[in-house]
């Protein structure tokens, strides 16, 4: 059934490593603020908007309301293309989102969170952060870090009420999908 | 005898070959421009600069659960999962020479080979058929360099995951292909003649293609070991080069989209120095051999329209071969061979509001369990027996989340094993979070174990044991008040009270009609305790985990259980040093605990670990010092011995090196 032997064991070694020599990668590491910004927004090729007259189909808004360290990486994201569409970061007031198809709430957002739920369109817009505790509080997809890598959480049900679509393939990679 | 079987000419030459190709170093700093060309596979893998590696208490778990994360377990140097498991609060090893043995609150029956342990490597169960051993020493199936965190939950968990999980699960989570990517290789040489070679390889290719491969294998001579109760007219009391171990152990996992494959073999050889069931003492040919197979095909679905499925499929074979020798050249085999295959499907539902409910069934059939002791030469049979037996589970368990405070979780489960009654067992667990920072628990639950067919079947021929076919299910009640504090970001302080309740216990004890040993049930043994356990994490590395734990053991006569220490202590601690050096460090230390025939006294050990920064080309060095002082210390020894208790390894070194190729 499974009796090992000595120079097979030895044989197989040899071999592997002829073959596997050729991948070199080491653990990669890279700032906070600079991940997450790089992981908000490839994370928005997994994600449909539903058709909506009177925005602008050629290119992807990302709004944030306060500055923080997120924010400004992501605004250094700004130009890069998405499926065609360049992207364009910008602060907006949380008065009028209409341009926005992602929020960004930084941790300092936290206290406005009530108000705002009430102001977001009920259609259109992605909201995102990356606080401990945002998913219950109306974010759809939220970073956080565990093992110190970069995980995420999404609430598909807020999602899909505001008319998103996730692609599987995201929901597979992400740490908890409520539903 | 065949200790060494590694030829280490041909491994000289595999390693100037990887120092040939080795090319990237470890750990680089990618930058913005880099990152937003990066796929979000790949940006998930990157490793954030600074935070804390703090594991997440696992709150909403119905159970006490301790994580030893990668970083720990590699920033440690432990040698197998024994090792590592040490470090848990209220968890004890002792050793024969042969295998480890987990204790867990005070429980650690003489003659009882783990199996009330349950061992599972990425949720499967690998706890084998015919002994339901859960092997931890070197003679596990996996080597803790696979395993990307080590879990262990304490208390009995039958209502979710069946037979032997009575005081706890040890959960190996293996690594995948995305963990690695690319290979890296180890090679190690220590005290007692021992080297060890590891290779691991593993890629991400896409999202939904994984592979990971692992091999290792490893020698020790052994150390020349002396047994006082053998000093005497016959012998000296030195047994000279019989502890000598070899194992050999491959595992490899693909992921295809939501399948995934693993398989997984491996070989143990050990002599025994110490003369287990009255061989002959200072004479080389007495070792066991253990090996382990395990092919496994699981589907983990998605969860879609608030469903959830997951199934396995799994055939696992085990061999053990014991050679003993006797008196006068007399060889006698002791054999066992196990092949099971099974399977088990889980259905996660979460379309009720506030509730996720799990169903699952779960069946195996051990259709080998054959067990076979003989004289070689003359050959004379003792025992031939193979009772191939089945067993079905099925479960449901319902997570309730009643307020954002509260937690309900409920369990049952019902056991059919194809020789005993239906068995039921219950668990429920109340949680309540008052704030984010504080999570208190309140557990009961239920376990059983039937009898294994090594128990009921096992006879050697009079020599020192003898079957017991009526041999009934043990069942285990417990109870326990947790409470786990958030201190600061960083820390956190846990305190748990806990009393178990076993019925039926199965236990080694001598007939004395005929002065044979035999398992059966006793009558009622309890255990109660508290834990305090606390850790704590600081900017630039520093870290340390502590638990103190008193544990109060009474037998039905009133009388303190055997190997059951009142008292244990664990300190574990990491430091930065200079140069981008680091140590680890852990002291743990017992009280006295009885043996068969006495007391063994009580010890402390200190083991340390110092891991050189990366090293041109990203490798690494490491330097371990297992029990730093020297200190000789014992455990107590089963039955299978004419000692009382057993030396354990003095002060031994490690030297470790480890090359990203």
């Amino acid at each position: 059934m499974l009796m090992a032997i000595g120079g097979f064991w030895r044989t197989l070694l040899a071999l592997l490593l002829m073959v596997l020599t050729p991948l070199a990668h080491a653990q990669r590491q890279a700032p906070e603020p600079e991940l997450k910004a790089a992981i908000l927004v490839s994370m928005l090729l997994f994600v449909d908007w539903p058709a909506r007259q009177g925005r602008s189909p050629d290119r992807l808004t990302v709004c944030y309301l306060a500055a923080s360290p997120v924010s400004t990486a992501l605004a250094q994201l700004g130009g890069k293309l998405l499926k065609g569409q360049p992207l364009q970061v910008e602060r907006a007031d949380a008065a009028a989102l209409g341009d926005c198809q992602v929020l960004y709430l930084s941790p300092t957002d936290a206290s406005g969170l009530p108000r705002l739920a009430s102001s977001v369109p009920a259609r259109g817009i992605l909201v995102v952060g990356d606080s401990p505790g945002y998913l219950q509080r109306g974010v759809m997809l939220n970073l956080e870090i565990e093992g110190g890598r970069v995980v995420f959480d999404i609430d598909l049900r807020s999602a899909r009420q505001a008319g998103l679509t996730v692609s599987s393939k995201m929901l597979r990679l992400a740490r908890h999908v409520t539903e | 005898m065949r200790s060494t079987t590694f030829r280490y000419k041909c491994s000289l030459a595999l390693i100037v070959f990887c120092f040939g190709a080795s090319t990237q170093a470890g750990g680089p700093v990618a930058h913005a421009s880099e990152l937003a060309l990066m796929s979000l596979d790949d940006l998930l893998r990157v490793e954030v600069q600074g935070a804390s590696r703090y594991a997440q208490p696992l709150a909403d778990s119905p159970a006490s659960v301790t994580v030893i994360d990668q970083q720990e377990l590699h920033r440690h140097g432990y040698r197998n999962l024994a090792e590592a498991l040490s470090s848990v609060p209220g968890a004890y090893i002792s050793n024969d020479r042969n295998y480890s043995y987990l204790g867990v609150r005070g429980f650690s029956r003489p003659g009882d080979y783990n199996s009330r342990i349950l061992l599972l490597t990425d949720g499967a169960r690998r706890n084998d058929a015919l002994y339901d051993q859960a092997h931890i020493g070197n003679e596990s199936p996996i080597e803790l360099d696979w395993v990307k965190r080590l879990e262990f939950v304490s208390g009995p968990a039958s209502a979710i995951y069946g037979a032997n999980a009575l005081f706890g699960i040890v959960n190996a989570v293996m690594l995948d292909g995305g963990d690695i990517n690319g290979a890296r290789f180890t090679a190690d040489v220590g005290s007692a003649g021992s080297r060890r070679l590891g290779l691991l390889a593993g890629q991400r290719v896409d999202s939904e293609h994984e592979w990971f491969f692992a091999l290792a294998a490893s020698g020790a001579r052994g150390d020349d070991l002396y047994f006082p109760e053998f000093d005497n007219a016959a012998h000296d009391g030195w047994a000279r080069g019989l502890d000598g171990e070899a194992y050999q152990k491959a595992y490899g996992k693909l992921r295809f989209g939501n399948w995934r494959l693993s398989a997984n073999l491996s070989s143990r050889d050990k002599n025994l120095p110490n003369a287990p069931f009255l061989t002959a003492f200072g004479e080389p040919g007495t070792r066991t051999v253990d090996q382990h197979a395990l092919i496994e095909l699981a589907y983990d679905g998605e969860l879609s329209k608030g469903w959830q499925q997951q199934f396995r499929l799994f055939n696992g074979g085990y061999r053990y071969e014991g050679s003993y020798r006797y008196a006068d050249a007399l060889d006698n085999l002791d054999q066992g061979r196990a092949n099971w295959l099974g399977g088990d499907y889980r259905l996660i539902v979460t379309t009720l509001p506030a509730h996720k409910l799990m169903l699952g069934i779960e069946t195996q059939w051990n259709t080998l369990l054959e067990q076979r002791n003989f004289d070689v030469l003359p050959a004379v049979s003792y025992l031939d027996s193979n009772r191939s037996s089945h067993t079905l589970g099925a479960f449901v368990q319902d997570e309730w989340r009643v307020s954002p405070q509260w937690l309900l979780n409920l369990g049952l489960r019902y056991d059919k094993h194809s020789d005993y009654s239906a068995i039921t067992s219950p668990r429920a667990a109340l949680i309540y979070q008052p704030s984010e920072s504080a999570t208190l628990k309140a557990m009961v639950g239920s376990a059983y174990r039937a009898p294994n067919a090594y128990e009921r079947f096992y006879d050697d021929g009079g020599v020192l044991q003898k079957a017991n076919p009526a041999l009934l299910p043990e069942r285990i009640r417990s109870v326990e008040l947790a409470a786990d504090f958030q201190v600061g970001q960083a820390g956190r302080f846990g305190v748990n009270i806990y009393r178990n309740d076993v019925q039926d216990l199965i236990d080694q004890v001598l007939d004395p009609a005929d002065g044979l040993l035999m398992y059966s049930n006793q009558s009622h043994v309890q255990t109660q305790g508290i834990d305090f356990n606390a850790e704590r994490r600081w900017d630039g590395g520093y870290r340390v985990r502590g638990s103190l734990s008193r544990q109060w053991s009474s037998a039905a006569d009133g009388s303190e259980l055997g190997n059951s220490p009142q008292w244990l202590g664990k300190l574990v601690f990491g430091l930065p040093l200079a140069a981008g050096w680091t140590l680890g460090a852990e002291w743990q230390g017992m009280s006295e605990r009885r043996s068969l025939a006495g007391q063994v006294p009580g010890f402390g050990v200190l083991n340390m670990l110092l891991t050189s920064r990366p090293l041109t080309g990203g490798g690494e060095l490491a330097v371990g010092v297992y029990n730093v002082g020297n200190r000789q210390y014992l455990d107590p020894a089963s039955s299978a011995f004419t000692q009382d208790a057993l030396v354990q390894d003095g002060r031994q070194f490690r030297l470790r090196w480890s090359m990203p190729l």
